[in-house]
């Protein structure tokens, strides 16, 4: 394993959307490797949201993450990788003997960077490519109880695609959030009050899931649990 | 464009004219149903003729309860007109019918506007969240949408639409890893 993480688009957006991109740098500090991206995650995170005033700024802050060398985006993108697992992914689910995409290859770009560096995980907030890799079964229930129409899964192509991604460890924004919290990065906004520290937890994980990073209610408790002792 | 979509959208601009003639009142929550129908064939043919039908539904819901009489027959009419021109596949007066009733849309949208951003980018960001329960991933569900991630991702966190799966990997085990690969154990 490399000392490197890749981010997909999902973390870096619900940390800028929560006002909390500036502990990236200070965790990559602690982490003492690379953070990566993709060439499609740029476009994401900086190419299309400067095209749209909303997120005009949005998109400077992650500009200025790549600039001072936070982020770096990996040019070599094996595209052979990541056209096999987008004709399994996407030819997993068939509706009306048709098959339905539900990924799309940008986000498997991640995926198949992080396999080829030998990456230690990679953050991604997104839940459909997560439940994928880990739980296809859960994948299937899903599109299955949502659409209203019939739903076929070609179990195989599913287990091809799991099997090529098993050694994959993801984490998400939420989780960096925790870390954040445990270093202490987050003590200046510890209220001066009772149970102030609980106050900060409950507040920065939430935000986080306010933002877009797929976690449960339940999820968000544990997680107060384990950071509170 | 392809008979499969012709006859979906065909579907979509009889029920709509349906729904709007009957002047019941459920009239609304019948075009919200509609469009919700829709999204499904959205996710499944990725056509930018249904996605742009699909909009101008919902749209069209979001608005008719604040428009005149007028306005109303106005959108009606033009719904005709495009299942007329689809009917005898005349597409290009199809593709006019559809810019005319966009365009009725916006007219009819001014009150929505002074609140809230223009009611047809609310609407692809609606259908894009409902692609989202159904399962897409956001890159799918907002590239279907003509949508950024950002404008999809800030409204998925805000509905239960990405928090209802069950995970298997324990908090607690993706925690600990996260803690563990940065030292903070």
């Amino acid at each position: 394993m490399n000392k490197i993480l890749f981010f997909d688009s999902g973390p870096i957006i619900s940390l800028v959307m929560s006002r909390l991109i500036w502990i990236l740098p200070e965790l990559k500090k602690n982490y003492g490797g690379k953070f990566m991206i993709t060439p499609a995650v740029r476009r994401e995170l900086i190419e299309r949201p400067l095209g749209i005033k909303r997120f005009e700024f949005e998109a400077l802050q992650v500009m200025k993450l790549i600039r001072e060398g936070v982020l770096e985006v990996y040019e070599k993108v094996p595209a052979s990788k990541v056209n096999q697992l987008e004709t399994l992914a996407n030819g997993s689910f068939k509706i009306k003997n048709k098959t339905m995409d539900v990924v799309q290859s940008g986000e498997l770009e991640i995926a198949a960077c992080a396999l080829e560096t030998e990456a230690e995980a990679v953050v991604m907030d997104e839940r459909t490519l997560r439940l994928f890799i880990e739980n296809n079964k859960e994948m299937t229930h899903l599109l299955k109880i949502r659409f209203n129409q019939e739903i076929t899964a070609d179990q195989n192509k599913m287990n091809q695609f799991s099997s090529i991604l098993k050694s994959l460890k993801i984490i998400r924004s939420v989780e960096l959030v925790g870390v954040a919290y445990q270093l202490g990065l987050l003590d200046a906004y510890i209220p001066d009050q009772k149970g102030g520290e609980k106050t900060l937890l409950d507040a920065v994980l939430w935000a986080t899931k306010f933002n877009g990073c797929a976690v449960t209610e339940p999820e968000i408790e544990e997680m107060e649990k384990v950071l509170l002792g | 464009m392809k008979e499969v979509i012709r006859k979906e959208i065909l579907f979509d601009l009889a029920q709509a004219i349906a729904i709007l003639e009957q002047k019941d009142a459920k009239d609304v929550e019948e075009l919200k149903k509609l469009s919700d129908h829709a999204i499904e064939d959205v996710a499944l043919h990725k056509d930018l003729d249904l996605i742009s039908i699909t909009v101008l539904i919902y749209s069209i819901y979001k608005i008719i309860s604040s428009i005149s009489a007028e306005a109303e027959k106005n959108l009606l009419a033009g719904l005709k007109s495009a299942k007329n021109s689809l009917e005898q596949n005349n597409l290009s007066r199809y593709n006019q019918n559809i810019k005319v009733l966009f365009n009725l849309v916006s007219k009819s949208n001014i009150k929505v506007k002074e609140h809230l951003q223009d009611v047809m980018q609310a609407a692809r960001i609606k259908k894009g969240t409902v692609l989202l329960q159904k399962g897409l991933s956001i890159g799918q569900a907002a590239g279907l949408m003509g949508l950024s991630n950002w404008d999809l991702q800030q409204y998925a966190g805000r509905t239960t639409a990405i928090a209802q799966h069950h995970e298997t990997t324990s908090v607690k085990k993706r925690l600990a890893l996260a803690l563990n690969l940065f030292n903070a154990k």
